[in-house]
């Protein structure tokens, strides 16, 4: 079994340059750890794509850059994975469902552009919950990914397949998308790191919509600093995405380690109530211990509404859904129910055969929710509650908060199968992690710990735009724990 | 159709919907071209394919036609309006559903004021909205046996839709009011308001309640009007299927109806209606479109002159008649056509008669518009003096134009080259008037009888001799001259009779 | 409290065009009762006073209107479940008369 790099982006960025390591091998051993990985009688199944021969030539042309001396692009001959849910030139973007399982995107994703131009080798497409549909990476219609720090359990969703492959060091970075913690609650149940922009900081096009208002790309590293450095390679404005907004990039890594001297760390008491897993508290105690041993100010904060946010980010996130996937009829691309008589059959039949259960479910209860009479009480009530949320944070954002510190998830990776009938429980995962999605701010997961051998993730949120503001924070805290599970149990 | 009696008992209550295809050169949300005509599927991208993961950019010029239009229609248009996602069904709506406007529109109320016919003041509609969205695609159902064909060439070009309160009692008003919107935006320039290639469509609501009263009775909507003399026709029609129903003592059905002018009638359209939930909701992949104050103000004060204003200062400036004002301000290029003339020429009414009359009767019989004759305004107006003048006959002059339509030269070319000058000369013009005379001796008889009012038949008897040539005032002078004073020898012949 | 019944689901799996067979449409009535009444908790949340209108109140961006799409690097015929003659085919749509369009209809 080849050997899979171990790594940091930054240290592979340094053997590439210095030509001790070649891309040729570099993609090579990548190739066969992801093979490897699924090569068991307990898969991790990260990937549902894995890249071919396309890629060989890629790899040649940068190692002759890398030889001519002039290659200074910042992901040069860096493997990333990209979630299945974007749009990736030249391989099936399935969001794992069979409805578009033999979809071939003609056109890219402006975020995977960007990855191209900064010299990525894009490796492959990872597994996912079905249209990003979960929170465990089991409701693919390509069979479900596995924990790497422990098979039984589940990686996290819906970027479960993203986190898994840098958990378990088959690739140093990976793009997932984050609707309601989809990005940072995979990242906390593989102890990696994973970031959601600020609404509106990544171009959306070529995202496959889940949730449009609520949708972001977001980066997953091993470290808080490569997820920064692929941060400032896929931000940025974009002419095809009018809610990508035109502010400028900043150098993420530049200023990274400028410490937490004199920040204001709000704890917010929601987000630590009496029945949360002991273990997780005491690791977001100890990681709050830390921040002020380092100089950050702690700070008790409260933000009364963020108790309704599960409801209302379903609300909203299923309503837009249900119109989202509106377009998977069998017209003009993708799966077409065979022996029909009529359009609407094909419609019908597409539909019920294409999508899975949980899209099934959204879509009803999203329709619902839009439907004659009852838009007020539910939609709309979901957007009404958003609003009472975001005027919780600005509030605390105004008496000098910088940002806010919380678990990513109440609990560690749980077992596979065990919330997979009991959809309130699965949501209830995101409890954590929708409130950033609801209000639009960014924030970060990086891992503060394990209980039992499973990573514990904290949460850093922080003001609109402020990604430089979580990512110090987030380094700030990283540099104190020297026993994170930097690498995974492969 | 609505026979007397019924219609002095029920007043039909009509409403309009109007969608006009902006002309823009690019669709609403994507770069792709607009145009009509091309191959199919060719003017697609994947934004208005509906592409998984494609998003929808808003096209400038398609926000800043929509609020000129509303600013000429005197709509009020709002600094902030939101669009909305309508959810359906259809195989040529590629993401199942229309980005079209809701609860926000663009803008908000409107008056459109129609002259009666009879002069008695002016019957004012009311607009009640008028917003932005993008077309569907075209679904062919002809085209193949048993399938249908799906072309997204159209799908996503920019459209206005204009909703008007029910303010119409009679179907005739309805196209009254089309005919001059559509006037109107052909002035704007936003529209080609072609109505057989789909730029303009017009769906209309209809009921009927007892004349007189107030009450709100059951709709039914009339769609697939492709001309608005079928337009009339079918709200004639379901007015009067209406009364009929309501006469009978039935109950009218809020249905959708398709107009067959084939057949002349209208028929609920099949399907199911219970479907007609669209869950609209605002659209989370655009922000609010803004519309600054002073981009509306700039926005207004580039508005061109509308046909109403045109028409007033025509008479006004010019002395014409409401009847030429009206005729010339029928398109904006006639307007500016005859503004041109009537500039180089001392006599207004008669640029008006030759614009209006024989420059468009040229153009009629040549199916052609008035820029593409290559008849230039300076040339027109030196024939028009040339008539002024005397040196040609009205008769003539028409020849002249003709000429110079045909060989795109100036008058005084066609003239020469034609010998079409008018001939004054006395002995020419003596010559023909005794033979004429000669080979029509009873009527001059007649004439000497008292019967003058052969002068003209002799007038035209020269005139075809002369090809029309014959100065038609000293013509005129030696007839009477000739057949006063001088009667003919077998001129005593008594009467028969 | 709101209650999804057989009919409310039926009457949804119309609108979203979604087949679903009776399995199915049971498993489904008892989870959306579930989640429905999970998600009853936001009715204790206090009402809002601004209106809701698009995302975070910024401005949509205005593009000029000139050619500029995302060009295709496919074929549409290679994507179309069923291509003819440069059309997307399906089977014929039975409730309209010839060359209709879909312009607010939704049979």
């Amino acid at each position: 079994m080849a050997e899979p790099p171990t790594r940091t982006t930054h240290a592979l960025r340094e053997e590439l340059r210095s030509r001790r390591l070649r891309v040729g091998d570099l993609l090579r051993t990548t190739l066969s750890a992801i093979d490897a990985s699924d090569a068991d009688a307990a898969p991790i199944n990260a990937f549902i794509t894995r890249g071919g021969s396309q890629l060989e030539e890629q790899a040649a042309a940068l190692d002759r850059s890398f030889d001519s001396g002039d290659e200074a692009r910042p992901l040069a001959g860096i493997p990333v994975a990209i979630k299945d849910n974007i749009s990736v030139r030249g391989m099936p973007t399935t969001c794992a469902s069979r409805v578009l399982e033999a979809y071939e995107p003609p056109y890219e994703a402006a975020a995977v552009r960007r990855l191209r131009d900064a010299g990525a080798l894009i490796v492959g497409k990872t597994n996912l919950d079905e249209f990003a549909m979960g929170s465990s990476t089991e409701n693919g219609a390509f069979g479900p990914t596995r924990n790497p720090h422990d098979r039984g359990r589940v990686p996290g969703g819906s970027s479960g397949g993203s986190a898994a492959a840098v958990a378990a060091n088959l690739v140093p970075l990976a793009l997932g998308s984050d609707t309601g913690g989809s990005v940072r609650q995979p990242a906390s149940f593989c102890g990696v790191v994973g970031l959601k922009p600020t609404y509106g900081r990544v171009s959306r096009y070529g995202l496959v919509a889940f949730a449009s208002s609520l949708d972001q790309i977001g980066p997953l590293g091993r470290t808080v600093e490569d997820t920064a450095l692929l941060l400032g390679v896929i931000a940025g404005r974009d002419r095809f995405d009018s809610t990508c907004v035109d502010s400028p990039v900043p150098d993420y890594t530049e200023t990274i380690d400028a410490g937490v001297e004199g920040l204001v760390v709000g704890v917010p008491r929601e987000f630590f109530p009496e029945d949360l897993d002991p273990h997780v508290e005491a690791l977001c105690r100890a990681a709050l211990d830390r921040l002020e041993a380092l100089g950050a100010v702690i700070r008790d904060v409260s933000l009364p509404n963020s108790k309704y946010a599960v409801p209302a980010y379903y609300l909203v996130a299923n309503a837009e859904a249900s119109s989202n996937l509106a377009r998977y009829d069998g017209v003009r691309y993708g799966l077409r129910a065979k022996d029909v008589q009529s359009a609407q059959a094909v419609y019908r039949e597409t539909r019920g055969m294409g999508f899975g259960p949980e899209v099934k479910r959204r879509i009803v209860l999203g329709t619902y929710g839009l439907s004659a009479g009852f838009y007020d009480q539910y939609y709309g009530r979901g957007q009404q509650v958003r609003r009472l949320i975001a005027a919780d944070f600005e509030q605390v954002c105004a008496t000098g908060v910088d940002v806010l510190f919380t678990p990513t998830v109440p609990g560690v990776a749980f077992r596979l199968g065990e919330r997979i009938n009991d959809p309130v429980q699965m949501y209830l995962s995101d409890v954590f992690t929708v409130t950033a999605n609801l209000i639009g701010a960014p924030a970060i997961s990086l891992p503060i710990g394990d209980h039992d051998g499973l990573p514990v993730g904290g949460q850093f949120i922080g003001r609109h735009f402020q990604e430089t503001v979580v990512l110090q924070a987030a380094w700030a805290l990283e540099s104190t724990i020297s026993d994170r599970p930097l690498t995974g149990g492969v | 159709m609505v026979g007397a009696g019924v219609s002095s008992s029920y007043e039909p209550v009509i409403g309009l919907e109007i969608h006009v295809q902006l002309k823009t050169r690019t669709k609403m949300f994507c770069g792709c071209p607009a145009e009509f005509g091309a191959p199919p599927n060719t003017n697609v991208c994947p934004v208005c394919l509906g592409l998984p993961g494609a998003l929808p950019v808003v096209n400038r010029s398609a926000i800043e036609l929509a609020v000129q239009t509303a600013l000429a229609l005197g709509c009020d248009v709002h600094n902030r309006s939101v669009f909305a996602r309508k959810n359906y069904f259809y195989p040529d709506l590629p993401k199942g559903y229309q980005i079209s406007q809701y609860d926000r529109p663009l803008a908000t109320g409107g008056v459109v004021e129609l002259p009666a016919k009879d002069g008695s003041g002016v019957r004012r509609i009311r607009l009640r909205r008028l917003h932005v969205e993008e077309d569907s695609g075209k679904s062919i159902h002809d085209r193949f046996v048993e399938q249908t064909a799906v072309d997204l060439n159209r799908a996503g070009v920019p459209l206005i839709e204009i909703v008007t309160e029910p303010d119409f009692s009679v179907a005739s008003q309805a196209r009254e009011f089309l005919d001059r919107l559509k006037r109107m935006l052909e002035y704007l320039g936003v529209s080609d308001c072609n109505m057989e290639e789909g730029s303009l469509r017009v769906d209309a609501n209809v009921s009927v309640r007892p004349a007189g009263s107030d009450e709100l009775s059951t709709k039914t909507e009339v769609k697939n009007m492709n001309s608005f003399s079928q337009l009339e026709k079918a709200l004639e029609s379901e007015v009067a299927r209406h009364v009929a129903v309501v006469n009978s003592g039935g109950v009218i059905e809020h249905q959708t109806m398709l107009w067959d002018p084939a057949r002349g009638e209208a028929r609920p359209m099949r399907g199911k209606e219970e479907a007609h939930d669209y869950r609209y909701f605002p659209e989370p992949d655009l922000p609010v479109l803004e519309l600054a104050d002073d981009a509306v103000a700039a926005a207004a004060g580039t508005l061109p002159e509308m046909p109403q204003e045109k028409l007033e200062r025509l008479v006004r400036q010019y002395g014409l008649p409401a009847y030429d004002a009206e005729v010339l301000t029928s398109t904006h290029e006639l307007a500016d056509y005859f503004e041109a003339v009537a500039r180089l020429t001392s006599d207004p009414k008669l640029a008006s008669n030759w614009v209006m009359v024989e420059v468009l009767a040229v153009a009629n019989e040549r199916g052609s518009s008035i820029s593409d004759l290559g008849l230039e305004p300076e040339r027109l107006a030196e024939l028009i003096a040339m008539v002024a003048d005397g040196d040609l006959s009205h008769a003539l002059a028409r020849q002249v134009l003709s000429g110079m339509v045909e060989s795109g030269t100036s008058a005084e070319d066609v003239i020469n080259t034609e010998g079409l000058r008018l001939i004054k000369d006395s002995d020419e013009l003596e010559r023909w008037v005794a033979e004429t005379q000669a080979e029509n001796p009873a009527e001059v008889e007649r004439y000497r009888a008292g019967e003058v009012k052969l002068l003209a038949f002799f007038i035209g008897q020269v005139m075809r001799r002369s090809k029309g040539k014959a100065d038609p005032e000293r013509l005129r002078r030696i007839l009477e001259k000739s057949l006063g004073s001088d009667p003919s020898e077998d001129s005593a012949m008594p009467d028969t009779g | 409290m709101m209650t999804i019944s057989r009919t409310d689901l039926e009457r949804i799996a119309v609108l979203a065009q979604l087949k679903l067979s009776e399995d199915e449409a049971d498993g489904l009535a008892g989870d959306c009762q579930a989640i429905l009444e999970y998600f009853e908790i936001v009715r204790e949340a206090g009402a809002v006073e601004s209106e809701v209108d698009g995302p975070v109140g910024r401005a949509a961006p205005l593009r000029e209107d000139r050619f500029d799409c995302d060009p295709l690097v496919e074929r549409l015929e290679d994507l179309a479940p069923d291509w003819r003659e440069g059309y997307f085919i399906l089977p014929r749509l039975p409730a309209l008369d010839a060359d209709a369009t879909s312009d607010d209809d939704d049979v």
